[in-house]
């Protein structure tokens, strides 16, 4: 357990990325759209609360080869160093997704900042009740942050050109759905499940995904070298 | 008898059709320093990273503390490595480097530390990125020597620093260790700066061992002998030579072998000089490949 807390020391040293950074980003979305709101006195629902899911996933891109060269290097265990990141990553999705419930409250209580500003309660995201919403945006942020991590560990072992590969494939993968999907008519029935699912139903599904891409990079970064 | 610190069997590693560390076997023993010398690419700093579980070998044995080093915590917490191009997160300052240090080092002395900082001069609140080459080398020596790890391996640790401060870290080294001894691995193409403190010596060419000796053995290992041309043809005849540098009618060769008192009569009686080889010339005529090193003669 000690080895495990010596990587979070490890990670939480580094402020900027994991706390300045962050509410810089989402600091800032807000700050526009609400001298937006302020100036044009419209009702807004915007997306800027997208910029903290996107910074998940940029966060699980770099934090490998900003620390794992140094954890190993500093006679850390790789599996140490994978368990602790992850810890990390998911104190830090519970962390951000309760700031942003409590904003959310907030956005409610004040009658939307006043300027009528979605920023933090947005319908379909935020419909459920709390322990829904909680999961909903828990669940979102930790998948963009492994799905990030699982890049930077394929980066990690195998370089720009496992990257391209596993872009490639993808891509490809992707695409034979989309084909398959219009050939045999299963566009309407796809999107009626969408319309009839919730998000808290849909973060559901994202589960599998991220315990894949748990799997994939623990296995990838135990065969890492420096 | 003590156990090896270190114990390596045919120890290789290979990428594709490269192979850069090729069946080498050697060992380590506690409390010893140890000198790891050879050119660029002759495979050190692959061997080190080995150790340390950095790499990954093709094939052999290699056990440090007597375990497969390999996501082993006993065998980890017992190794510091501080390499040249040792990699720092970029927002970290020189205290998160040492403050972390502290935890992750089971004998970390945190006075030391302080005090070597302050020998050093470095800047506590700079960040990584923005310290020079030889500040950014000095946070790594500071680790290396805090640290206090049984297995402690400096590989090319003083890259931007100027003779004072290197001599400073060589001084410190030799203090700290006969106070605390461990098991030090140099790694190093100032041969000669560090000869003295060195005990074994390990050089590595082409992948492979070349020599694995005493330190005391080797100095005086080798001497050269000058004179005409002939005379020293004559000396060296059936000698092993390793260096030949001919210039006009005269000539000086290194001879790989120990002066005997025999051979001593025959200089004088052949009028000619002698002088020993450093440590670091020795090493650079043994693995300057466009030398002929066995037999006395070469066309």
């Amino acid at each position: 357990m000690n080895r495990i807390a010596n990587v979070l020391k490890l990670l939480i040293r580094d402020k900027h990325a994991w706390m300045t950074v962050p509410a810089g980003i989402l600091g800032s979305s807000f700050i526009v759209n609400l001298i937006i709101g302020f100036g044009s006195g419209v009702e807004i629902y915007t997306g800027g609360l997208s910029s903290i899911f996107i910074y998940m996933l940029v966060l699980g891109i770099i934090v490998l080869p900003q620390t794992f060269p140094f954890a190993v290097s500093f006679s850390i265990r790789r599996t140490d160093y994978y368990i602790g990141t992850v810890l990390n990553a998911i104190l830090s999705s519970v962390i951000v997704t309760l700031i942003l419930m409590i904003l959310a409250g907030i956005e409610e209580a004040t009658n939307f900042w006043g300027v009528q500003l979605h920023f933090f309660k947005l319908p379909f995201l935020t419909d459920g009740n709390l322990a829904e919403v909680f999961l909903t945006e828990f669940i979102l942020l930790l998948t963009m942050f492994m799905g990030g991590f699982m890049i930077g560990s394929i980066f990690r072992k195998f370089r720009a050109i496992g990257l391209f590969i596993t872009s490639l494939a993808g891509m490809i993968v992707t695409t034979l759905l989309v084909v398959l999907s219009t050939l045999n008519n299963w566009w309407e029935p796809i999107l009626n499940w969408l319309k009839d699912t919730t998000a808290f139903e849909l973060s559901l599904w994202l589960l599998p995904f991220v315990a894949c891409f748990a799997i994939i990079s623990f296995l990838l970064i135990r065969r890492s070298t420096v | 008898m003590m156990n090896n610190v270190v114990e390596v069997k045919n120890l290789t590693k290979s990428y594709g059709k490269v192979t850069a560390v090729n069946n080498v076997t050697f060992s380590l023993e506690p409390n010893k320093i140890y000198g790891l010398l050879g050119r660029n690419g002759a495979g050190k700093t692959t061997i080190m990273h080995m150790i340390t579980a950095q790499l990954f070998a093709t094939s052999g044995e290699l056990k440090v503390f007597g375990e497969a080093p390999y996501e082993n915590e006993r065998v980890l917490s017992q190794v510091c490595f501080i390499k040249e191009s040792l990699k720092y997160p970029d927002n970290y300052m020189v205290k998160d480097v040492l403050e972390l240090s502290a935890s992750l080092f089971p004998n970390w002395d945190k006075e030391y530390a302080n005090a070597l900082v302050q020998d050093f001069q470095l800047p506590l609140k700079r960040r990584m990125k923005k310290l020079s080459r030889g500040m950014h080398s000095s946070v790594g020596i500071i680790v290396g020597l805090a640290s206090r790890a049984p297995l402690t391996i400096f590989d090319e640790p003083y890259l931007g620093l100027d003779a004072v401060a290197r001599a400073m870290f060589y001084d410190r080294l030799i203090e700290d260790y006969s106070e605390y001894p461990r098991t030090i691995v140099l790694s190093t193409h100032l041969i000669d700066e560090v000869s003295r403190m060195l005990e074994h010596i390990i050089v590595i060419d082409g992948g492979k061992i070349l020599i694995n000796e005493d330190a005391d053995e080797l100095r005086g290992a080798a001497y050269s002998v000058a004179g005409t041309a002939n005379a020293v043809e004559s000396f060296i005849a059936g000698k092993k030579v390793i260096s030949r540098e001919p210039f006009g009618g005269l000539l000086t060769a290194g001879v790989f072998e120990r002066l005997t008192e025999t051979d001593r009569k025959r200089l004088e009686s052949l009028g000619l000089q002698t002088a020993a080889i450093s440590l670091q010339q020795l090493i650079v005529q043994l693995t300057n490949k466009k030398l002929e090193t066995k037999g006395g003669s070469r066309p």
